[in-house]
């Protein structure tokens, strides 16, 4: 029997069970879905969930604190990776409670979305662990190709269609720029493993123009994926087609899954590029900011609301990115700092897309609770008294609306907190500051949804119906909002560890 | 490093200098006399009837897509034909027999879904 994996595999079962799982069930739940035809689909769902625990399972079993390189050096699973792992099954476990219960309100998507989804997080755990450009695109396509169907798979709904059809339009033109920087970085380099990329960029100068230029095109790549400005006008429009419980994984799996890669390369490339970087990554994430707050300002629809504060949160979370690069590192005399400033840096990114995933998840979920008959709960007028029809579903939103601002005691407080202490570590105190105006700032759209759900008398055709499974799932996140903006240390002192094994 | 690619570079120069010179030629010194026949779309010689932007049923696209599924299975096996031998020899065979079960498996599974679905029956 074991001859079927050559040694070298069978050596590494352990830690490639977890993708193995996700991929097989992926298969599985496809072909139970076909053979066994029923009109209920939660035999679908309850696997789905199934998959996903078990491939947890396989994550704890392989353990912690190593570096696995696998497949002949294709991914290369480290704590990083294990910590993203971990975050794109939660997302996808949420998002499948959230779809469950929208199917059962009327909601049209077809049972082609839990395969679909299995297919997005197995992406997501490639890229996450990729060690080479070649696991890198086949992971960021995978992961892409199934999130266009399931932003387009509302059958018959014309918005759905367009999102899923806009997004597949851009992120293929998007794909095109990355393949592109990647050939000129296979070009420069002579190989696409990551350790080929490394040894060429410490050989010496050569043709640094050539990998500045190679990097400038992955950014375009990657940028797209996170929603970066300027990369970033297809968000509101498939944020605001896609059904609320996929919004809900774009924007926190996706978002990880763009911040893992970004992060990773960004680190590679770093200690020799990071002058040609820096000022072009420093400029886009104060842009990103300013627009994503700006824009979001002046929505009428929550979803197109969240759409563009998402982008706005892609802005602090590049502010980290630009900490981790900031020149502080390149500074010989200032290597300790570098160190520490780095460590600070990445740890605020980690538990800034964990905090983020939370808060986002919670006000999706809510939103696709609030939702009937395929009709989403959309415009923000309608949430007036909420909070005496559905008092927990309010308070979830609450919540999440309360964190997303960066309001004390929820996550997204101390997220913020960490991420700008990093910058000013960094002595990037201009950059701090811009954050904090625009954080400033988001907290008027933010705090309206709660003007509205509390203050404002109920109307006719306000939003009164709440599926209970969706807003108890999404009371458990609103939980953990308040569970972690008290006590941070121990996730981000993980945090802490994680970027402790990551050489700078 | 790009004084490497000048061969490259040059063959494109000229290759592009002798047809733009000689379509330039023969734009300038030809006679032109059109026609309505002459002008009308070129289809193997035979009189076009209506335009090509038609719509059509959309199960060829399927036929399309399967004949890419399954062209692709098999150029996929044609080079792990070649190898498979050699890794016999070095006792690798089971392995390299479990991956290409591994891919069919794959595309089995596809299919059977399809099939299944109902998008093999043509109504």
């Amino acid at each position: 029997m074991n001859g079927f994996l050559a040694p070298a595999i069978g050596d590494q079962l352990d830690a490639l069970l977890p993708f193995l799982i996700v991929a097989g069930g992926g298969l599985l739940v496809m072909l139970v879905d076909a053979l066994f035809r029923t009109k209920r689909k939660d035999h679908l769902s309850l696997l789905t969930l199934i998959v996903l625990l078990l491939s947890v399972l396989a994550q704890l079993r392989s353990g912690f604190g190593d570096e696995r390189v696998l497949l002949s050096g294709m991914l290369t699973v480290t704590d990083f990776s294990r910590f993203f792992d971990f975050l794109f099954v939660g997302c996808a476990v949420l998002t499948t409670v959230f779809a469950g219960s929208a199917f059962d309100r009327g909601g049209r998507q077809r049972p082609e979305f839990f395969p679909l989804l299995l297919f997005a997080v197995l992406g997501m755990m490639v890229l996450a662990s990729a060690s080479d450009l070649l696991s890198v695109f086949l992971g960021l396509e995978t992961m892409s190709l199934a999130v266009y169907v399931l932003a387009g798979g509302v059958r018959g709904d014309v918005r759905s269609s367009e999102a899923g059809f806009k997004y597949l339009l851009m992120g293929s033109f998007a794909s095109a720029f990355l393949l592109m920087g990647m050939a000129l970085l296979y070009g420069f380099a002579g190989g696409t493993a990551f350790s080929d990329i490394g040894r060429a960029l410490a050989a010496g100068p050569g043709e640094r123009g050539l990998a500045a230029l190679a990097g400038g095109l992955i950014l375009v790549g990657f940028g797209f994926k996170v929603a970066m400005v300027p990369f970033h006008m297809w968000t509101p429009d498939v944020y605001d087609g896609a059904p609320a419980y996929v919004t809900g994984f774009m924007a926190t799996a996706v978002k990880a899954a763009g911040f893992a890669i970004l992060t990773r390369f960004v680190l590679l490339m770093q200690p020799h590029l990071a002058f040609t970087w820096y000022p072009l990554l420093v400029g886009l994430a104060v842009v990103t900011m300013s627009v994503g707050n700006l824009v979001a300002l002046a929505q009428n629809g929550i979803k197109r609301m969240l759409a563009w504060s998402s982008i706005a949160h892609a802005g602090y979370l590049l502010l980290g990115v630009v900490t981790l690069i900031s020149p502080a590192h390149g500074n010989s005399g200032q290597m300790m700092l570098g160190r520490e400033v780095g460590e600070a840096a990445g740890s605020a990114l980690l538990f800034y897309l964990l905090g983020y995933s939370l808060m986002n998840l919670a006000a999706f979920g809510v939103i696709g609770a609030l939702s009937k008959g395929g009709r989403e709960a959309d415009e923000i007028e309608r949430y007036a008294g909420l909070s005496r029809r559905k008092p927990l579903a309010a308070a979830v939103l609450a919540i999440a609306m309360l964190s997303l601002a960066g309001i004390p005691p929820m996550v997204g407080f101390m997220s913020k907190f960490y991420l700008f202490s990093a910058v000013v570590r960094a002595g990037l105190v201009p950059l701090a500051i811009i954050g904090v105006i625009n954080s400033l700032l988001s907290v008027y759209y933010y705090l309206r949804i709660l003007v509205v759900m509390y203050m404002k008398k109920p109307e006719e055709g306000g939003y009164d119906d709440a599926d209970t499974v969706a807003v108890s799932a999404a009371a458990v996140l609103a939980g953990l909002i308040l569970l972690l903006g008290v006590m941070p240390e121990g996730v981000h002192r993980a945090a802490q560890e994680i970027f402790r094994q990551i050489t700078f | 490093m790009f004084a490497q690619y000048m061969p490259v570079l040059l063959v494109l120069a000229v290759a592009s200098a002798f047809a733009g010179l000689f379509l330039g030629l023969s734009y300038w010194l030809g006679p032109r006399r059109p026609s309505a026949l002459k002008d009308s779309t070129y289809e193997c010689g035979v009189p076009p009837r209506g335009t090509t932007q038609i719509r059509f049923f959309v199960r060829f696209f399927l036929v399309a897509i399967f004949f890419l599924l399954f062209d692709l299975e098999a150029v996929f096996l044609y080079p792990w034909v070649i190898q498979f031998k050699g890794m016999v020899a070095d006792g690798q065979g089971l392995f390299a027999l479990g991956e290409m079960g591994a891919f069919v498996l794959v595309l089995v599974v596809g299919f059977v879904y399809i099939w299944r679905k109902g998008g093999l029956e043509w109504q």
